[in-house]
């Protein structure tokens, strides 16, 4: 053999020689979600891995998205058919079984319960049911997408909508739950979508807020919170998985993780040696669950499969969501509002969007810019964290509906 | 499925979520209120007690202080008013007043910082 022919050989065994050019666009989306991330701080902790991810399925001929293949031999001494392994398949072939099977988005919640402090919504159990009107979003979002099939050139199956509108739960899990079960071919745009607009929370909800409240109503001050027992922190995370369990088998993955991680931690102070249980449920656990999910799940945005007319219709539908959500949130804040006789701040509301805790923190900026001696953070707390139970149930809703 | 039975399909889900996630919350939010009742049983009571004595112990000049420690607050704020006026016999303080509101902007920003490192 000669040195060129060899040399030609090679060339034959590089990537770009068999780059296609959907492929070359989506590692250059890569690249900016990388920068977007990594300088701009968009939800760095899931988009960083989520863009790497893209970047490493989107490299020809590196294989890591290949599937295991297998060979039905005859076996010569039974005489009988089995399976002979050929090639293992790729590494985030293996990875990604944890999103496909449902594991990866229950633990991300069981390391949120641990985290997350459920007193303000125990506190002022009302404030729930501004997390309930906030999940507007997803329904709405479900009807924008079945209305887009009356355009042609792009159709959305039902199953296609309900992933699509649980970007408006503003709960990245969730909707990598949903959608893995429901449609996994557009997981790619779709945790793209939820991932990028939960970091344009800021942006796209005051201008919402603004628009649907008065300067009064704005200003309005809350009464303090009242204290939370130990006893009523504990029962709370029993209660809320018997019950939505009992009226929705399909939430009960994610919602009891949720409050199993919760349990850890309110228990905690009772039992010190369940620190040890909570620190890595919240912890190491959750972290290396975050690699795994942000890597795969960006894996699966292969670029003939993202660079369709859907990818865009898909982000245009996620805004349309999160702005429902937010409006949906408000609007139940006014009536909340009137019917206390103005005791609750309707800005409060727009925390019902998951989004935890950075709707919260929205709610606090625009209340203290109406009223500058005014601390809504507690307040939106309550709303924020019913949100994420809001958005579980509303999940299981969509699996139990359109799942054909 | 034709898209006008899609959509009609999806009103149905969307009515059927809505209700369901409205119910579920509003049920949950009704246990909330059994669980308050329960666990603030024993609570109730000593608080009632906790304003008794302090009405009983009401010192003459003080009208209107919240339930904080009454006698140290009093004399932090008699110190200081002592210290700024530049007499220590002759003054005679009869009510001392909350007023809300007037926190200094350092102080507002001190304590949004503290909320925020701690999310």
């Amino acid at each position: 053999m000669s040195l060129t022919q060899s040399l030609i050989d090679f060339c034959g065994t590089m990537g770009f020689t068999s780059m296609t050019w959907q492929e070359g666009v989506m590692i250059c989306i890569s690249f900016v979600l990388i920068y977007l991330a990594v300088k701009k701080g968009f939800e760095p902790l899931l988009l960083l891995p989520i863009a790497f991810g893209m970047l490493l399925a989107n490299l020809p001929m590196a294989g890591l998205n290949a599937e295991p293949v297998y060979e039905i031999v005859v076996d010569p001494v039974t005489g009988q058919h089995v399976h002979q392994l050929v090639d293992a398949g790729g590494l985030l072939y293996w990875l990604y079984r944890g999103v496909k099977l449902g594991i990866y988005p229950p633990l991300i919640f069981l390391g949120v319960g641990a985290m997350t402090d459920f007193g303000p919504l125990i506190a002022n159990p009302r404030s729930i049911l501004l997390g309930a009107a906030a999940q507007l979003g997803i329904f709405t979002t479900f009807i924008g997408a079945l209305l887009l099939n009356f355009i042609p050139g792009i159709t959305f199956t039902i199953p296609e909508a309900a992933s699509i509108g649980i970007i408006g739960g503003a709960d990245g899990p969730t909707a990598i739950y949903l959608t893995a079960k429901l449609a996994p071919h557009l997981l790619g745009p779709i945790a793209v979508a939820a991932y990028s607009y939960m970091a344009l929370v800021p942006l796209i909800q005051p201008p919402i807020m603004r628009a649907l409240t008065t300067k009064e109503e704005r200003e309005i001050v809350m009464e303090q919170l009242r204290p939370v027992s130990k006893l009523e922190r504990i029962v709370f995370p029993i209660m809320v998985t018997t019950v939505v369990s009992l009226v929705l088998p399909s939430a009960a993955s994610l919602v009891g993780m949720l409050m199993l991680g919760n349990l850890l931690r309110e228990a905690a102070t009772i039992q010190s040696g369940l620190n040890r249980l909570m620190k890595t449920a919240s912890g190491e656990l959750m972290n290396i669950i975050v690699i795994f999910l942000g890597t795969t799940v960006g894996a699966t945005a292969k670029g003939e499969v993202f660079l369709s007319p859907k990818t865009l219709a898909i982000i245009a539908l996620g805004l349309a969501a999160f702005s429902m959500g937010t409006a949906g949130g408000v609007l139940f804040g006014k009536i909340m509002c009137k019917m206390t006789g103005g005791k609750v701040n309707p800005l409060i509301g727009s925390a019902g969007v998951s989004a935890v805790p950075m709707a919260a923190r929205v709610s606090q900026k625009v209340g203290q810019e109406a009223n500058p001696s005014n601390f809504l953070l507690m307040h939106a707390m309550g709303p924020n964290v019913a949100g994420v139970i809001g958005s579980a149930v509303a999940a299981g809703v969509l699996l139990s509906m359109c799942n054909f | 499925m034709s898209e006008v039975q899609q959509l009609t399909y999806g009103l149905i889900v969307t009515l059927v979520g809505m209700g369901i996630v409205f119910l579920v919350l509003i049920g949950l939010s009704f246990m909330l209120d059994a669980l308050k009742l329960l666990s603030n049983k024993g609570k109730g009571e000593k608080k009632a007690e906790v304003v008794k004595i302090e009405k009983s112990e009401e010192p003459v000049e003080v009208v209107n202080v919240p339930e904080e420690d009454a006698g140290e607050l009093i004399a932090v704020i008699s110190a200081a008013l002592a210290a700024c006026m530049g007499s220590s016999s002759n003054l005679v303080i009869k009510t001392i007043n909350r007023v809300e509101g007037n926190t200094p902007v350092w102080a507002k920003a001190g304590r949004q910082e503290q909320m925020y490192n701690r999310l």
